[in-house]
């Protein structure tokens, strides 16, 4: 099987490593409002980006620039302009782009730089994919879990031959339509798709009552522990979840527990008298069904995760990397990653499971 | 003169009912009438319902839009079947402008344009107006307004789309998904409330899509939007008014927006959602900035 695995690139720090764990290509954001993970501490500096580059491509390994916000004002259109000029003459693959007036940008800059489509321009039909692709030098499309193997299959016949397809492949997921979700900005106030700001730590708060600690997301109530976040109950009693709150304002990325929570879409709230969550406490994994995948055209296979700690991109990119290669991972170290990253979440591959 | 658009009715409903409505919605004196629920082709109507509904609506003076879905995962025969027979097509996904050929657009609010840009994309010839994307702010919306050279429309009442799921929110909640959901929507016709665990209303869950639970209303800027020139105004009434009451009170609506009226005359404005013009989270009341 011959596809590529796309690993997350949160800091610098941790590329040598991410370099040696199998990833053919990596994807990482410029600190900033230009990607939809607009986080403290989660994105790579435009000083790094030429020795991003550079190590990068000594291991042959790609460079992928993730510019996926929707600028909306023309001092936005400008600051796209501007990293798009400097990334394009410092040498990235490919810029993943959701905005039409990004990838214009992109065309009149360097009609050359090949395009990914982003699962943010919520584009789910192959029609809408050639569209674009008369229009520029898009590479391949991007694409959100939601397919059926069946979907996939139809997907890739009526696509352009010369689009390459990537699919989301493991990490937490969403139910939300990438682009078209206001479910944070209703809460916040701060805009997701212009901003990059979506359940953004830092408008977390924990309120401690009794016995129980209530997460706040801003003066909305998303949560509530009996136990810390951590899964400690010792622990709440101490720290009441605060330390772990500190850690995740701080990094933007640091916690799982918490990034698994994702406050907003995975939040409790009341229906009737039930507490419910948008979606299932799950996280996606299609490790089972790559050759299925590969089978019937999907030829990159992406791990969703810039906001979690690079030890958690390295081990996950190793799974697929024997998964691809070899034809098999070790179920062990896959249980080690769950344990580690996704505690008290099931597994599910989004509509490979339901048709 | 200004117009006054008003979206469809929720499809979670057999097709007599939804007939039912679209009757008030044809003798009412909105200006312009949206033909379909975009979120899920599941519970797309049949062809014959269209026509119907499209003969109904001309009949009574009304000019209708197709709009298109935003999710599309099979193809639309409604769309091939009717797009002839209406006045324009609202464009939500861009799959489907090369089936255009000689109608009129409306660029749709689930297009994401932020900006002039944006517009290059398409086809200025066959540009009607634009839709401003839902939940953009007050400075958002006017530097959009200034920088297009078309005209805009602008959401200004009812329950405002929020969310749109892959799966179905809807389905997900009752332990379903959206291969197998069997329809569930139309046993909750007006929706799933959900409110935070500290008792703030927030969210409607009507099937795919998510909308606020109280209704958005920006109507108190109708004037200044008028002088920011524009000249549609999109509401989204359903479910808003008792069905009896519905025809009744879109005209009031359209007094509004004809400046006939003002909005604090009108007793239901107290409780709306309508913040995020403001800057500020959507579901914030703003009782006590109309």
């Amino acid at each position: 099987m011959k596809a590529s695995i796309v690993v997350p690139l949160n800091s610098i720090e941790h590329l040598d490593s991410i370099l040696k764990s199998g990833a053919n290509e990596v994807y990482f954001g410029l600190q900033g409002s230009l990607n939809s993970r607009n986080f403290s501490n989660l994105n790579i500096s435009l000083d790094d980006l030429p020795e991003v580059i550079k190590k990068c491509h000594s291991c042959k390994v790609k460079a992928n620039l993730v510019l996926n916000s929707f600028p909306d004002s023309v001092e936005a259109l400008a600051s796209h302009e501007a990293i798009i000029k400097k990334s394009s003459s410092m040498g990235v693959d490919c810029i993943i782009a959701a905005s039409f007036s990004v990838m214009e940008l992109i065309k009149k800059i360097d009609p050359l730089m090949p395009i990914h489509v982003s699962v943010m321009a919520a584009i789910s039909n192959p029609e809408s994919i050639n569209f674009l692709a008369d229009r520029f030098n898009i590479e391949r499309v991007i694409q959100a879990p939601d397919k059926s193997i069946a979907e996939i299959k139809n997907f890739r016949r009526v696509l352009n031959k010369d689009i390459s397809l990537e699919v989301i492949s493991f990490g937490t997921l969403s139910y939300g339509f990438q682009g078209n979700c206001n479910l944070s900005k209703f809460l916040s106030g701060v805009e997701t798709n212009t901003q990059g700001v979506c359940s953004h730590p830092k408008f977390l708060s924990l309120k401690k009552n009794k016995n129980i600690s209530k997460l706040y997301f801003k003066n909305i109530v998303v949560g509530e522990f009996d136990h810390c976040p951590k899964g400690d109950l010792k622990c709440l009693n101490k720290c009441n979840g605060s330390e772990l709150l500190k850690k995740e304002k701080g990094s933007g990325w640091k916690n799982t527990a918490l990034v698994n929570k994702r406050y907003v879409c995975r939040g409790l709230y009341k229906l009737n008298n039930k507490q419910v969550r948008f979606q299932n406490y799950e996280y996606l994994n299609v490790l089972p069904s790559c050759q299925k995948l590969f089978d019937v055209g999907v030829r990159a296979f992406k791990i969703e995760g810039r906001q979690r700690p690079p030890e958690y991109a390295i081990k996950v990119s190793k799974l697929f990397f024997d998964s691809i290669n070899k034809g098999t991972y070790s179920k062990k170290r896959l249980a080690e990653v769950e344990k580690e990253f996704f505690p008290e979440m099931k597994s599910f591959q989004g509509g490979l499971d339901y048709a | 003169m200004p117009k006054l658009v008003v979206s469809a009715p929720f499809f979670n409903a057999s097709e007599k009912n939804l007939f039912e409505e679209f009757k008030i919605l044809a003798e009412s004196n909105a200006d312009e009438i949206l033909l379909r629920d975009i979120s899920c082709q599941k519970r797309e109507p049949s062809v014959d319902f269209y026509k119907k509904t499209i003969k109904l609506l001309h009949d009574n003076g009304k000019k209708v839009i197709l709009n298109t879905p935003v999710i599309v995962r099979k193809e639309d025969k409604s769309f091939n079947a009717v797009s002839h027979l209406v006045d324009s097509v609202e464009v939500n996904n861009i799959g489907y402008l090369p089936f255009l050929k000689n109608t009129k657009m409306l660029l749709g609010p689930h297009l994401k344009l932020y900006n002039w840009k944006d517009l290059e994309l398409f086809d200025n010839s066959k540009i009607e107006r634009f839709v401003v994307p839902y939940g953009l702010t007050k400075v958002q919306t006017e530097i959009l307004l200034h920088e297009v050279k078309c005209e805009g429309e602008v959401f200004v009442f009812g329950f405002e789309p929020i969310a749109l799921s892959w799966n179905c929110f809807l389905a997900s909640f009752l332990g379903k998904n959206r291969f197998n959901c069997q329809k569930s929507c139309f046993s909750h016709p007006s929706g799933l409330n959900l409110s935070s665990l500290n008792n703030i209303p927030l969210f409607k869950v009507m099937g795919a899509q998510v909308f606020s639970q109280k209704p958005y209303s920006v109507l108190n800027q109708v004037e200044y939007l008028k002088r920011k020139k524009v000249k549609y105004f999109r509401i989204n009434p359903h479910f808003v008014f008792e069905k009896i009451k519905l025809g009744q009170k879109i005209n009031e609506l359209k007094k509004i927006i004809d400046g006939k009226k003002k909005c604090d005359d009108l007793g239901y404005l107290e409780k709306c959602n309508g913040t995020f013009f403001e800057n500020t989270p959507g579901y914030e009341y703003v009782s006590d900035k109309i």
